[in-house]
């Protein structure tokens, strides 16, 4: 399932139909939604499970009929939080009732998994786990507030969703991929390059190239600029080959770059067309060990950038060979 | 009987070339469809000869016998010069090949991580070892 923005008012508007239907005539239903509620970054089918979920346990909190609340608000940043979450805008959405509530000793057991006090009605014990676990995939949280005979109050928080000015650090999935990508790499100067990639990253797209090579001025030795003419199998036209590559690789000539060679994984063209269309940095590794010697180490780093600051215009590619790859070089000496 | 000095390695990638040989030449060839990572063999020509089906399940390979030398050649211009082939053809007919690959950044794609090591097999030929990580 795929975390996407999640319009908070559109949500409770659809649910609002359903839980007014399986709640008894003895229940009122009310529902408040902040009239500029912030959408919220979420999977929309968990957040509508979770939300139904919250109010059938209300529902079933009040045997006898009640009060069942539902209210969606805004959470800005600097209001009081639990403690687990970081400063930053949430949206809440809270549902109360007017029940029996929960004991402290239950209270204290009621998000964890197959803890159910449902047994009689068919409860599953995984309601609330369920519901908590969503929460915090989500970046947010759950807080239960409940006293015997009071009724229970349910804080369901989730990260707001980024407005248009999202950026790659903003939008949580893609951040989570690229602290993969650094994981991965080995060499420094690739970290680094990587990283000055993702503090250009402008809202929802990419740095222009020209920024990228003024950061990374120092290691224009060891990239390549290539131009790209949009298409679904993209033409390349080598830019710009640094000189320690240059020695490496031979005198490449620069102009137009045979990409028709196989896409099969590990590719030079696989490489270059993945970064294009996949908009995302894309970086291997790879160790050559030969008997008797020190193995060669090859790692490339392509990175996408756009002059318009959105279609990809340009990929800057980063190698790195070890010197035992450097094999390009006319002054092998020829091993007996 | 031969019987493996240990079971098979969950992670292949670092583990010394000839523990990772031992263990999976010890198997029965049905057994490496068992493997949690794709196998592929591939005779001295380069021409695949045993594709396990952990690697069929996982893969999305449409160019497969085009893996034998992809790694030698078309990673990067420089691997396809006349000095580097020279090395890996002598790697090759000494039988102690021992290449690893890492990709990641797939960003939309499900096979986002992948590892390979291609080894020398001890009766010729070479192993392809793949795994796949979608998270």
């Amino acid at each position: 399932m795929r975390t996407s923005i999640v319009n908070c008012t559109d949500s409770l508007a659809r649910l609002q139909r359903l839980i007014q239907r399986f709640a008894s005539e003895q229940i009122t239903c009310s529902f408040d939604i902040g009239p500029s509620c912030w959408s919220v970054m979420a999977e929309r089918a968990q957040l509508d499970a979770a939300l139904i979920n919250l109010c059938v346990n209300a529902r079933d909190a009040m045997p006898n009929g009640g009060q069942l609340r539902v209210r969606v608000q805004n959470v800005p940043e600097g209001s009081r939080l639990p403690p687990q979450l970081p400063r930053a805008d949430y949206v809440e959405f809270l549902v109360a009732d007017d029940g029996i509530g929960m004991e402290p000793v239950v209270l204290e057991h009621a998000t964890e998994a197959f803890f159910t006090t449902k047994e009689a009605s068919g409860g599953t014990g995984l309601g609330l786990a369920m519901v908590a676990g969503f929460a915090s995939r989500s970046g947010g949280a759950l807080v239960i507030e409940s006293a015997p005979k009071r009724g229970t109050t349910v804080r369901l928080l989730l990260p707001r969703a980024p407005e248009s000015g999202q950026t790659v650090n903003d939008d949580p999935i893609a951040s989570a991929k690229l602290d993969k990508v650094l994981e991965y790499i080995r060499t420094p100067a690739l970290r680094f390059a990587l990283q000055e990639w993702r503090a250009l990253c402008p809202a929802q797209g990419l740095p222009r190239p020209i920024a990228i090579e003024g950061r990374l001025a120092e290691q224009a030795d060891h990239s390549m600029v290539l131009a790209v003419e949009p298409g679904a199998s993209p033409n390349l036209r080598l830019l710009r080959m640094g000189s320690a590559l240059e020695l490496a690789l031979g005198n490449k000539q620069l102009g137009a770059l045979q990409i028709e060679g196989s896409i099969a994984v590990g590719t030079l063209a696989a490489a270059y067309r993945r970064a294009y269309h996949s908009r995302f940095p894309s970086y291997e590794y790879a160790k050559y060990s030969f008997e008797g010697d020190a193995p060669g180490v090859f790692e490339r780093l392509i990175l996408p950038t756009a002059t318009d600051g959105k279609t990809v215009s340009h990929l800057v590619g980063l190698i790195r060979l070890s010197d035992n790859l450097d094999v390009g070089r006319n002054d092998h000496v020829e091993a007996e | 009987m031969s019987k493996p000095n240990s079971s098979p390695p969950q992670k292949f990638i670092d583990v010394p070339a000839a523990e990772l040989l031992g263990s999976v030449e010890a198997l029965e060839p049905g057994a490496l469809d068992d493997l949690p990572f794709g196998v592929i063999r591939l005779d001295e020509a380069g021409k695949v000869v045993l594709y396990s089906r952990t690697e069929a399940r996982q893969s999305g390979f449409g160019d497969r016998d085009a893996i034998g030398l992809m790694f030698f050649t078309q990673l990067a211009p420089c691997m396809g010069t006349p000095e580097f082939m020279r090395r890996i053809e002598k790697a090759r007919a000494a039988a102690t090949l021992d290449i690893t690959f890492e990709q990641v950044g797939d960003f939309d794609d499900a096979e986002r991580e992948l590892r390979v090591r291609m080894l020398s097999a001890s009766s010729g030929g070479l192993w392809v070892f793949l795994q796949r990580t979608a998270d």
